[in-house]
């Protein structure tokens, strides 16, 4: 995030949100289709990341707030006609009330824990929905009418642009968190919950806001989601999509902003492409990549000029240590010379 | 009373596959302090090997054993090649390297297997045997045996001998472990390997009940993930007891109240999985945590 | 005949260098102290003669056997042992276990019941408490049960990072007396880094103060606690 800071990289942001608006007058309805999917994904580890990366609260339960945003929208549409520009609020907001459910138990869990009880959540949700198919069209899921073209643009065009307001909308919303004052406390929590709480940092608030900032996200992009496939299922928000983004996050770059945009690519391009030899090399490439990403590249793609640069000074230091008397990084243990210096005086 | 009993009694045999699954999942943990979100993928996969064996005409006992001899190396290769590289990073990111694990296992026993589901045959005979009134299957009895065997080796291995001792020690602390000279980083290695060959065992068991399929472990998963837990992550006794008490509690429970059909049955291991965790994070068996700062 | 020489001794955890040419040696089941302020490169060194430190330049050799590429595993083997400074019990082991993990390399025989009681005779509480949980011992158990699981090696050499670090000053007068003891009875070499100077100074023979990474005075223990001069400049009391 320090990255958008700097007027280069704002510049690029705007620069690259210009080119992706110009985009869907040129492409197919089926590729923008696909990368509409990959704004809506990436709102999701957008939220994912902010809770996970910046707060370190590891859930794979996104893809059920994915799932609560999406089946809110889909009944809102079918059931009382809400526009469906309205649904994405709505879902917003209901997927942050279950969210706020969810937080105020599972938030006093710590670090793998956590995953359990998010992992065990992700199954909750296709039994519920089969168990009520009078609002939820059981098994069969909903079907729900596209939304039309507004004016010239059709209606792939027009959802297009839609998520992409929206989703620059989050990532501005996620920038101006991070940079807030909130940003260092999250990551205080993060890394050391008894030392911020010493320090005077409201732990438990910090928590469950980042969990309501990434269920409100995951939220958004299902009521979106359903206005592109135009239909939900029970099993289109289950485990494989819960982890699929719990990997795009970590691909990415976990506690990046830019990052949300690549894993979201990485979630949705990779079954296209494994898709044409055998849709199980998906869970190879992903698996492959989440590990590759945690072993190489701690701070995900993002950061991997950030790793890279940092290996290279490490090994010119490293080979000789004597070279640079002044290296960029002491450690710890690195000896508090003040003392023995005052002592030194007076002696 | 003969239908309680025979509920009672599939809800325990159910229960022993979860335990059994759970039973692997805390000898990594107490062997290496890892959660491994895998454990149920490589048990697939360990199946997958199992009926491999067997299809090439090895006896089913002896296609079991082999595999499990098998697991054992891939539990081990998992442990040298993915786990410890990341070791000592940050305390999670061995548990998100085996959620990758999870994906990866998936995929590959999809790509080398395919994703339709096949018929596996059962240890045990088809038979059942009258008790009080009650029928139960032969099958049932024999993963309860297993069972149960198992988590007495495996308390025999952890309480009573050196090995056992030394693998606690490395896994608390493998600083001090390593001062005492003990080799630290094999005894990491067979702790994922033995309980990888555990985790053939549960396949082995649960197979026959549901095909095996790329994602036969998935459900089953969760529910010796809530066995763990209601048992404490670090005890195998506990392990097993919470996995029968969520295997009887589903059993009884599912028949009897209209609201929870089949359908919601995995209600009652999460909602187990909520309680435990939140009135007493270490379990039923499991020792609280000795916190400094 | 010594023990232990560290010759010139150069390293650190990174680049920046800790230890600047240090040299120093124990004798032959000699207590020696290492002193001096915090930061000096005390507890550097004790991780140095375990293994746990990059080297730049320089020589250790214990017992004649080169430690240029010892690791925590070997330094047990040929018998140094490590009470590291916040002790390293194993909190969710009981007190015997722990002695047991301490003896691993004993092996199954006699030799390990020998030791462990060799061990509940100097500190007779920990006999009491065998069966508790490390982790819900006093402070100045964990201690004792850090040294005896150090004594369960055999050591040739001890070293003791801070033994008084935390401890009411009477339980760590009795603590240093049992050290004494053992370091007689058992021919245990000591090196200890200790804040507690005069504690240390009464407990060894010889003693070296170490400033920035290097030895700035060495010599007999009670040199330099009779000395109240020297004491004032290097040791602040």
């Amino acid at each position: 995030m320090k990255a958008l800071r700097s007027h280069g990289a704002k510049l690029a942001a705007l620069v690259l949100v210009l080119v992706l608006a110009v985009v869907p007058f040129y492409e197919t309805p089926y590729n923008n289709n696909q990368i509409t999917l990959i704004f809506i994904f990436a709102m999701a580890i957008l939220g994912l990341n902010l809770l996970a990366g910046y707060t370190g609260q590891l859930s794979v339960a996104q893809s059920l707030l994915l799932g609560i945003g999406g089946y809110t929208a889909a009944i809102l549409v079918t059931e009382i006609e809400m526009p469906h520009l309205l649904t994405i609020p709505a879902a917003g907001f209901v997927a942050m009330f279950f969210g706020w459910l969810i937080a105020m138990p599972v938030l006093r869990l710590q670090g793998f824990y956590l995953m359990v009880v998010t992992l065990a959540l992700v199954f909750v949700l296709s039994p519920v929905v089969k168990e009520f198919p009078s609002v939820t069209g059981g098994p069969e899921g909903l079907l729900i009418d596209a939304p039309e073209g507004v004016g010239t643009l059709a209606t792939d065009q027009y959802v297009y642009l839609v998520a992409l307001a929206v989703g620059v909308l989050l990532f501005a919303l996620a920038a101006r968190l991070v940079n807030s004052a909130h940003g260092p406390a999250m990551k205080a929590v993060r890394d050391n919950e008894v030392v911020a709480e010493a320090i005077g940092i409201k732990t438990t608030r910090t928590k469950t806001g980042a969990f309501l900032f990434a269920s409100a996200f995951a939220g958004v992009a299902g009521s979106l989601y359903v206005q592109v496939i135009g239909y939900v299922s029970p099993d289109s928000f289950g485990i494989g999509l819960g982890l699929a983004l719990f990997a795009g996050a970590f691909i990415g770059g976990i506690g990046t902003i830019a990052g949300a945009l690549i894993g979201a690519t990485f979630v949705q391009v990779v079954p296209l492409l494994a898709g044409r030899t055998d849709a199980s090399l998906t869970g190879v490439i992903y698996g492959t990549a989440v590990i590759v990403s945690i072993m190489a590249f701690p701070e995900g793609l993002a950061g991997l000029g950030a790793t890279v640069n940092k290996r290279l000074r490490k090994r010119s230091t490293g080979t000789s240590p004597t070279v640079s008397p002044d290296p960029p990084t002491a450690p710890a243990a690195t000896p508090t010379t003040s003392i023995s210096s005052s002592r030194n005086e007076t002696r | 009373m003969g239908a309680l009993l025979q509920d009672v009694m599939s809800g325990l045999a159910a229960g022993s596959i979860y335990g059994a699954l759970a039973l692997a999942l805390v000898f990594v943990f107490r062997s290496t302090g890892v959660v491994n979100f895998a454990q149920g993928e490589m048990a697939m996969i360990s199946t997958y090997i199992s009926l491999s064996f067997y299809n090439l005409g090895v006896p089913l006992l002896a296609a079991v054993v082999l595999s499990m001899a098998c697991s054992f190396l891939i539990g081990i290769t998992v442990e040298r090649t993915l786990i410890r590289p990341v070791a000592g990073r940050t305390a999670h990111a061995a548990s998100i390297v085996t959620v990758g694990l999870f994906l990866a296992a998936n995929g590959i026993a999809g790509y080398v297997w395919g994703v339709e589901p096949r018929g596996f045959p059962s240890l045990f005979s088809r038979e059942s045997v009258g008790l009080g009134g009650a029928r139960i299957a032969v099958a049932d009895l024999g993963a309860l045996a297993v069972l149960v065997v198992l988590v007495f080796l495996l308390f025999l291995l952890f309480e009573k001998t050196r090995v056992g001792l030394m693998m606690r020690a490395a896994a608390s602390q493998p600083a001090s472990a390593r001062m005492a000279g003990a080799p630290v980083s094999n005894l990491l290695m067979s702790g994922w390997g033995i309980s990888a060959a555990v985790g053939a065992v549960a396949g082995a068991l649960i197979a026959p009940a549901v095909f095996v399929s790329p994602g036969m472990m998935g459900p089953v998963f969760i529910y010796a993930l809530a066995a763990a837990a209601l048992g404490g992550l670090s005890s195998p006794l506990g392990a097993v007891l919470g996995g029968w008490i969520i295997g009887v509690a589903e059993a009884v429970i599912a028949p009897r109240v209209d609201f929870i059909g089949s359908q919601l049955a995995i209600l009652i291991p999460l909602t187990i999985i909520f309680l435990v965790l939140l009135l007493r994070p270490a379990g039923l068996l499991g020792v609280q945590e000795v916190k400094r700062v | 005949m010594n023990v232990l020489e560290v010759d010139d001794l150069s390293g650190g955890y990174s680049a920046t260098p800790v230890l600047r040419g240090l040299t120093f040696s124990i004798p032959e089941g000699g207590v020696v102290a290492l002193l001096g302020p915090n930061g000096a490169g005390k507890t550097t060194t004790l991780r140095a003669l375990t293994g746990g430190l990059k080297r730049t330049s320089g020589r250790m050799s214990f017992g004649g056997e080169d430690l240029a590429s010892i690791r925590p595993e070997g330094a047990a083997r040929l018998g140094i042992a490590h009470v590291p400074e916040g002790r390293g019990t194993l909190a969710d082991l009981t007190v015997e276990e722990n002695l047991r993990v301490g003896g691993y390399l004993l092996g199954r025989g006699t030799a390990l019941t020998e030791k462990l009681d060799v061990c509940f005779g100097y500190f007779p509480i920990l006999h009491e408490r065998r069966k508790q949980k490390a982790g819900h011992l006093s402070g100045g158990e964990q201690q004792m049960l850090a040294i005896s699981r150090a004594l369960m090696l055999q050591p040739r050499l001890m070293l003791l990072d801070e033994p008084s670090l935390g401890l009411a000053p009477k339980i760590t007068q009795r603590l240093f007396e049992t050290l004494g003891v053992i370091n007689k009875e058992q021919e245990t070499a000591m090196l200890l880094v200790e804040q507690n100077a005069s504690l240390a100074l009464d407990l060894a023979s010889r003693a070296f103060v170490l400033e920035s990474g290097s030895v700035v005075l060495g010599g007999d223990a009670s040199d330099i606690r009779d000395d109240e001069e020297l004491r004032r400049a290097y040791l602040g009391y």
